[in-house]
């Protein structure tokens, strides 16, 4: 993994200046492990997904600059994590602590790095959280409506974390599988998209966070 | 509004394509091939139309083989939504034509029931120009073809004609637009957004697998090309160009 650790600190360069950053050689490192060029891995090794910012979670992050009494003092979970900005947000806004879970190791590994640069404390996992009560007070899930299968599983499950007693926000640019008709989804907050984060999001101008309730 | 939009694997706009030995096809081996440019144009409309709030979900749709695939990502990565691949081992540029084409159409609109299609006004391998026609006429709705601009809300369509432009209203919706050249530019898919397309779904079943009768009722005989086109010549004066446009050319 040659570039992880430039790269990474190039990515965390990007969510705190907003600057682009050049991920071809990130890419091409993930062609080559795929191509099986470079066998033995202990683990696989898939796309890095977590070397941009998602629209949802760049929604759920402005939503908790705007109302940082959302998660202070209060212990956090962010669920598919990503590179971990709004896990850095919630915790750079007093969260008690906050957990940043992503089934991919290598996110995880870009939360840690991204955390540091950024001088706060953050827990990570790579446990498989659906359909496992958690027990954290937030749960922040950005982008995670972009299958429909998935996605349902994921709604199941937030809204039961919901029922006992969490409080749950969804960022969302208006991907198709997020379940609109589903009533127990307020819409809490609507962002314009930066330029540069529609750049990378074709088809998406609007970030806005939901909030589970009922 | 939902929108579907067809994206068809062609040569590439920039290879010179070659006849194969035998002269039934063209040479497809070891060619680059890519989307179709006016189905690009398709996709940018369909993506403009969500980015200004007008469009909530876009359904990209591709018939071909395999490698089909990777014309649906392209068009994900363009900010399409989800795709479906309804995959064929016939030739799409001469097999499998656009009656074929626009039957199958018909079964994935009948199917998702989107507001607007928007297709290519023609592919650059087949040349038909008619798919959107047949499309049409198919699911009994209206159509507006050669599309240069687009008005969801004015109901009116601006379209290319062999003088200019005419302006044409549609009824309702759905219905059918293809796109021209002056439509749009489409956008490029950059790094992240083909990546982030890797995460959005592609549905896949056999084109043989809808019940619906794939058979153009032609064949290609031969395909060859075009004659060399011949060496010009000077004129000495402007008394020679005049004779030559009278005598040989016959436009005077």
């Amino acid at each position: 993994m040659p570039h992880n650790v430039a790269n990474a600190r190039k990515i965390i360069q990007r969510i705190t200046k907003r600057r682009n950053v050049d991920c071809l050689l990130l890419w091409l490192a993930t062609n080559e492990l795929e191509s099986n060029l470079i066998k033995d891995l202990p683990f696989q090794f898939q796309d890095p997904f977590w070397a941009f910012v998602w629209p949802g979670s760049w929604a759920l992050h402005k939503f908790i600059q705007d109302n940082p009494k959302v998660v202070g003092k209060r212990t956090v979970l962010d669920f598919a994590s990503g590179c971990g900005l709004a896990a850095i947000t919630a915790k750079q806004n007093n969260a008690a602590t906050v957990l940043a879970n992503d089934i991919d190791p290598y996110s995880v590994l870009s939360v840690r790095m991204n955390a540091a640069l950024n001088n706060v404390n953050i827990d990570t996992s790579t446990s498989d959280l659906i359909g496992r009560e958690v027990t954290q007070d937030v749960i922040l899930a950005g982008d995670i409506f972009y299958e429909e299968a998935l996605g349902a599983d994921v709604m199941k499950w937030l809204e039961r974390e919901q029922q006992v007693g969490k409080r749950v926000l969804i960022g969302d640019p208006g991907r198709a599988a997020l379940p609109l008709q589903n009533s127990r989804l307020q819409l809490k907050a609507s962002y314009d998209l930066p330029k540069w984060l529609q750049k990378s999001n074709h088809g998406y101008v609007e970030g806005k966070v939901y909030e589970i309730i009922g | 509004m939902r929108v579907l939009v067809g994206v068809k694997r062609v040569v590439d706009y920039a290879v010179k394509v070659r006849v194969a030995a035998d002269k039934k096809a063209v040479d497809l081996a070891n060619v680059k091939m890519s989307m179709n440019p006016f189905c690009e144009i398709a996709v940018e409309e369909a993506v403009r139309l969500k980015e200004a709030k007008k469009a909530t979900e876009i359904i990209a749709v591709s018939i071909g083989p395999k490698a089909a695939a990777e014309t649906i990502r392209t068009a994900l990565a363009m900010g399409c939504d989800r795709g479906i691949h309804l995959t064929t081992d016939a030739r799409t540029d001469q097999e499998l034509g656009p009656n074929s084409v626009a039957k199958l159409l018909a079964k994935v609109v009948e199917e998702e029931s989107p507001d607007a299609i928007i297709l290519g006004k023609q592919s650059i391998d087949g040349d038909f120009g008619c798919t959107g026609a047949m499309l049409a006429e198919h699911l009994k709705i209206p159509q507006c073809t050669f599309a240069a601009a687009i008005d969801f809300d004015a109901k009116t369509v601006e379209r290319e004609t062999d003088t200019g432009t005419e302006v044409v209203s549609f009824p309702s919706l759905p219905a059918v637009f293809t796109a021209d050249l002056r439509l749009n530019e489409p956008r490029y898919a950059t790094l992240p957004n083909i990546m982030k397309a890797k995460k959005k779904k592609i549905d896949t079943k056999a084109a043989d697998s809808l019940g619906v009768e794939l058979n153009e009722g032609n064949t290609v005989l031969e395909v060859f090309e075009p004659p060399p086109r011949e060496a010009g010549i000077f004129v000495d004066d402007v008394d020679g160009l005049v004779d030559k446009l009278k005598n040989e050319a016959g436009v005077l």
